[in-house]
């Protein structure tokens, strides 16, 4: 899951990097979007029973 | 020949159309999405209602939902990133996998009822004619395109003050009837009662001593009384200390203890054998309401009654009168004040005088029990009105208080402006206190219409501008930063009149919302915002002239009374 979370981490910054260039975002990018999501969630609902 | 080309590109439309709702959020919320789904699908043929959900939530729930809709689609996030190779790679095809099978069918209709960042993204990534809710563009920015999911996200997600129930919502997102299938609560007077003295959060239930007290006392008051107690596996160490409860030695024999023993589906049988249910905010009093079983509620913390109660007519809700309620789930709390204000005895009434005779009545109750208990919660039944929407009606003789008065005034204006209905409500009556708060907010919506002017005057003169034979850039730009100025003083406005946050926060909402190409169509919609979110401030401020108009006059006629008697 760390390596999961390490490879969507960057791809995140590619993201941020086309946004500022004022590039449209593909597919691809809208699903790593959708899991860093889904995984922020995930994290913040493991907080929460916590 | 040519006829001949032309028939086979036209293609066949389907004969049923699919609507797709998204709704990745919690167990209730999922069991009120199926009810509106219900009303959706009330005497429609020609559509297919399908459901994408999370699995943790919708599996437990298959029983129920696979009655209501015609396929749901489960995202497994944990089944997505547990395969082997746990790379990103992996990962997305995973995620594709689960894309194409919704994408397989054609769907006419995308709607997202979740208003949370995973459904936003999941909706950009389905194909749909026509999406409703929240998704994202192309450019990664969140769209919020219809009125109700921009009402849903400025005001059930900001403020507390709104007027209306989660299902009636989502019916206005969809735009359905909401008179159909309205779930009519039978007279709760038979002999077993369920109760659910559970709830996610301790903020939103009560200490299990109380809960002791309560069963205690409407066992031993009612000999023939059988008491059937609901909870998950998670809830185990509270209903060994609830059942361990001194007070409860004598009557192990009439308490049916289910928690942690009974799945979703086995309870939402039980049901059948139940006649009333008496608990908190949760997924049991929703699964309840959908079995027409009575139902009360005690609802505590940052539980908005208005909002979630079960959507049933005649269901019943205690809400302590305590002022920091409903609180916000960031607010800190050590001292739980709207816990002591719902004492156990007015429960326990409640639950008898509906046994007895299958509704409250406020005058035989307040007999019954101290003014003391009273005076500090509010009692509500659930109706459905002419138009179908859901309201809670007080029961007590307390004076609402000011976030009520507003609600009320609230529901009045946006059923007129957004939904074209009239809510036809009695005046309510004014505190001293809610008097204030009124006196003051007329200000507040005064300055916000001017504001409003104001907003309208610049966009009028950037139009102006754009329309002159050599547009000045300049002035563009500056008439552009007094509007900004303009939106800037509004966010302002709030914090000195935070009952006008949810026409402040609605109109932000639309305002980046706006739709149009190009910059003229854009101030044009500008320019609209501004004139809609006056006509609100218009409207407010004459409901709360005449709400206060109306209470002067009843006080003067307590004065002219007091004169005559004297």
């Amino acid at each position: 899951m760390n390596e999961l979370r390490q490879e969507v981490f960057k791809k995140i910054q590619e993201i941020r990097t086309k946004a500022q260039k004022n590039e449209e975002p593909n597919t691809e990018d809208l699903k790593v979007l959708l899991l860093a999501s889904l995984m922020e969630e995930e994290c913040h609902g493991s907080k929460n029973q916590e | 020949m040519e006829a001949k080309i032309k028939n086979e590109e036209i293609k066949a439309e389907p004969a049923q159309k699919t609507i797709c709702l998204v709704q990745l959020t919690r167990l209730g919320d999922l069991i009120q999405t199926a009810q509106v789904t219900k009303k959706l699908k009330a005497g429609r043929d020609d559509i297919r209602v399908t459901l994408v959900a999370r699995k943790q939530f919708a599996d437990p729930l298959r029983f129920l939902l696979d009655e209501v809709f015609d396929e749901v689609y489960t995202l497994d996030f944990t089944g997505m990133t547990n395969s082997e190779q746990n790379n990103l790679e992996k990962t997305t095809q995973n995620l594709q996998v689960f894309l194409d099978q919704i994408n397989t069918n054609h769907i006419s209709a995308l709607i997202n009822l979740s208003f949370s960042k995973p459904a936003g993204y999941l909706c950009s990534l389905i194909k749909a004619d026509h999406k409703l809710g929240v998704h994202y563009d192309n450019y990664s920015n969140m769209v919020v395109k219809d009125y109700w999911s921009q009402f849903i996200y400025s005001n059930v997600l900001g403020s507390n003050l709104n007027p209306f129930s989660l299902v009636d919502l989502y019916a206005n997102v969809i735009g359905i009837d909401k008179n159909v299938e309205i779930p009519l609560a039978k007279r709760g007077q038979g002999k077993r009662i369920l109760v659910h003295p559970f709830a996610s959060l301790s903020r939103k239930r009560w200490k299990v001593s109380k809960w002791a007290e309560l069963i205690y006392k409407l066992l031993k008051d009612n000999p023939e009384l059988v008491v059937d107690i609901a909870g998950g596996k998670e809830d185990l160490v509270d209903v060994t200390t609830l059942l361990s409860s001194p007070v409860l030695g004598d009557f192990h024999k009439r308490i049916n203890n289910h928690v942690g023993k009974k799945s979703i589906k086995e309870m939402y049988d039980l049901l059948d054998d139940i006649d009333l249910f008496i608990g908190h905010d949760s997924m049991v009093g929703h699964l309840a309401s959908f079995k027409n079983v009575q139902t009360i509620t005690v609802s505590l913390g940052t539980v908005r009654p208005t909002e979630t109660t079960p959507y049933q007519a005649g269901a019943y809700v205690l809400a302590p009168r305590t002022k920091c309620f409903p609180c916000q789930p960031s607010e800190k709390c050590e001292l739980y004040q709207c816990h002591s204000d719902i004492s156990y005895q007015v429960a326990c009434s409640v639950v008898e005088q509906i046994r007895k005779d299958g509704e409250v009545d406020f005058e035989a109750l307040s007999k019954n029990i101290s003014s003391f208990h009273l005076t500090s919660v509010d009692i509500y039944r659930a109706e459905i009105n002419n138009n179908g929407n859901y309201r809670l009606k007080s029961m007590t003789n307390n004076a609402p208080d000011s976030k009520d008065v507003f609600r009320e005034m609230y529901r009045i204006t946006w059923s007129f402006l957004l939904d074209n209905t009239d809510e036809n409500l009695p005046y309510p009556r004014l505190s001293t206190q809610s008097h204030q708060v009124l006196l003051n907010s007329i200000q507040g919506f005064q300055h916000l219409f001017e504001l409003c002017e104001f907003g309208k005057k610049y966009s009028k003169f950037i139009l102006q501008e754009i329309s002159a034979e050599t547009p000045d850039i300049v002035k563009i730009k500056n008439f552009s930063k007094k509007i900004d100025e303009i939106d800037h003083l509004k966010s302002l406005l709030v914090k000195t009149n935070p009952n006008l946050a949810p026409v402040v926060d609605f109109y932000k909402m639309r305002k980046g919302n706006l739709q149009g190409e190009n910059i003229v169509e854009l101030t044009e919609n500008s320019y609209l915002v501004y004139e809609e979110c006056g006509n609100v401030c218009s409207v407010m401020y004459e409901l709360i002239e005449k709400v206060i108009a109306e209470h002067k006059i009843k006080s003067g006629i307590r004065t002219k009374d007091k004169t005559s008697n004297a």
